[in-house]
């Protein structure tokens, strides 16, 4: 019997859970799958761009985790991991109590997410700074609450500035802001309030439309349209300004300082300022069976957990083959990372330094249904070797497609989105040397339908994730 | 070196007959069977 145990219970962690459980119950011998999550829920996070601006409520992007592995017969606590001894194969979990409880295991999937870094950036968050977020439900039910207000003072006469976007140089997920942005435009033109509201897009890319992917392309026609030309057309029809390459020092009550790529130090005032944070590993310390601290071995600095990827490569070196695999951990062959929680072999965006020396390189996002993927392909493993064979599934983000339908406005009829498939994620020049991507198997385009399939897909996952009956037919 | 710098070639901006078709319910019907279709094929390739 083989005591399964993962951390994390969001998109890798949750469905690797229920994987591993479909896949486990074939081969019997009562096989044990344990949970272990910070919080009680599961969240679908693409849908908090709509919590933040009041059009959906947090608890319709939410369900309870215990019915579900209750239901499953899989194991949960709730409670934070703080230390792994992989030699000892255990971990020690902080319960909501105060109480700690050693939990062992024979197998080990990391995929807990990221942590939030606002300390990154001075004046960052709502917490303890003055920009708010959306990458919670608390943070975006908050950020809804602090726009509400913004708007009740523009419809008294006031005009104001919003400034949406990434809070540093290292942040990632410039996605999410960009649909946050267009659904904010879009919200007060709806209000009749946008001729009141100077908005501004404020990023790390290298180039607008990168959205820390390295941009994409797609045909159109005999033409090859890029991402670029997509989000320059866009913010041009709504008004949208915009300064690219920038990374925030400083934000106060009043303004945002930043620095281009060009060493340039700006400052921009603003009333309401949305900023995704960088990431960095959750607080995790590992220890080796002497009580050594092998954090720095086991994780990258940033506190990511290495897997089977080619570490130390530059961004022009780094090519498909060197992104992960199996998502086994080279250093312990019982642990597996995924989702955030691993740690990518370098940027999919070009990194720059300003000539101040300030490094101005977003990160490359790995969340959502790439995460699902590894998640996926790290629990199908795990299987393999309970079986006593090698771990043989794969979903290197060089292999599997990147698949994103980008919010521009919340309605069946009348609505708008992006929708976006790229094939691979991660370009691969010795595959597809023109592009590093099948652009055939690439699509950007605007329009009504991304807005049903955005609605489609929350409710599509919302079920399968809750392991309702046919869930597995949903991919 | 195998990262290309794809560079931009023109300023880009929608043009009328694109903006109408993003808000044109037969067309985006059709574009919705096109692109679930694509997006199908894509996710085959890994499930």
């Amino acid at each position: 019997m083989a005591k399964v145990v993962i951390v994390g219970a969001g998109f890798a962690g949750h469905y690797g859970a229920l994987i591993l459980q479909d896949e486990l119950k074939k081969l019997g011998n009562n096989h044990e799958i344990t949970v272990i999550s910070r919080v009680d829920k599961f969240t679908y996070i693409p849908s908090l761009v709509w919590v933040g601006i009041n059009q959906m409520k947090a608890e319709k992007t939410q369900f309870r985790l215990k019915p579900v592995y209750d239901k499953l017969g899989i194991n949960f606590i709730q409670g934070k991991v703080y230390e792994i001894w992989p030699d000892n194969k255990f971990l020690k979990v902080e319960l909501p109590d105060g109480k700690t409880e050693n939990v062992k295991y024979d197998f080990l999937l990391v995929a807990t997410g990221p942590y939030l870094n606002f300390e990154a950036t001075q004046g960052l968050g709502p917490d303890k700074g003055y920009t708010q977020s959306i990458c919670t439900p608390p943070h975006a039910t908050q950020a809804a609450a602090k726009y509400l207000e913004l708007v009740s003072r523009l419809e008294k006469g006031e005009k104001a500035t919003i400034v949406i976007g990434t809070g540093h140089g290292t942040a990632t997920c410039q996605g999410a802001a960009f649909e946050y942005i267009c659904n904010v435009h879009n919200d007060l033109v709806d209000r009749g309030l946008r001729d009141k509201v100077k908005l501004i897009w404020l990023s790390n890319e290298p180039r607008l439309g990168d959205f820390g992917i390295d941009g994409l392309e797609a045909k159109r026609g005999s033409l090859i349209f890029t991402s670029e030309m997509m989000a320059e057309g866009l913010f041009a029809d709504y008004g949208i300004e915009y300064e690219i390459r920038s990374h925030v020092h400083k934000v106060d009550d009043k303004k945002i300082y930043i620095e281009n790529l060009d060493g340039e130090f700006k400052e921009i005032d603003y009333d309401f300022a949305m900023l995704i944070p960088p990431f960095k590993g959750q607080p995790i310390k590992w220890y080796n069976k002497d009580g050594k601290d092998i954090t720095s071995e086991v994780c990258n600095p940033a506190g990511f957990v290495k897997v089977d990827a080619t570490y130390g490569k530059t961004w022009e070196e780094l090519d498909g083959p060197d992104w992960p695999k199996t998502y086994q951990s080279p250093y312990y062959e019982n642990i597996f990372a995924a989702g955030i929680a691993f740690a990518p072999p370098g940027p999919l965006s070009e990194p720059n330094k300003s000539p101040n020396g300030t490094i101005i390189a977003p990160a490359p996002p790995r969340t959502g249904y790439t995460a699902e993927l590894s998640g996926k392909a790290a629990a199908l493993n795990i299987v393999e070797m309970i079986k006593g064979n090698k771990p043989n599934h794969t979903a290197s983000m060089a292999e599997t497609p990147g698949l994103c339908i980008a919010s521009m406005k919340k309605s069946i009829f009348g609505g708008e989105a992006g929708t976006i498939a790229i094939y691979p994620v991660a370009r691969d020049y010795t595959k597809y040397p023109e592009y590093g991507r099948d652009i055939n198997n690439c699509t950007a385009e605007i329009g009504m339908a991304g807005a049903w399939f955005k609605l489609a897909l929350h409710y599509a996952f919302m079920y399968k994730l809750q392991a309702k009956p046919f869930w597995k037919l949903i991919p | 070196m195998k990262h290309k710098k794809i560079e931009k070639k023109a300023t880009f901006r929608f043009s009328k007959k694109d903006r109408r078709r993003m808000k044109s319910y037969v067309y985006q019907f059709f574009r919705a069977i096109v692109l679930g279709f694509k997006f199908w094929s894509l996710v085959r390739k890994v499930h």
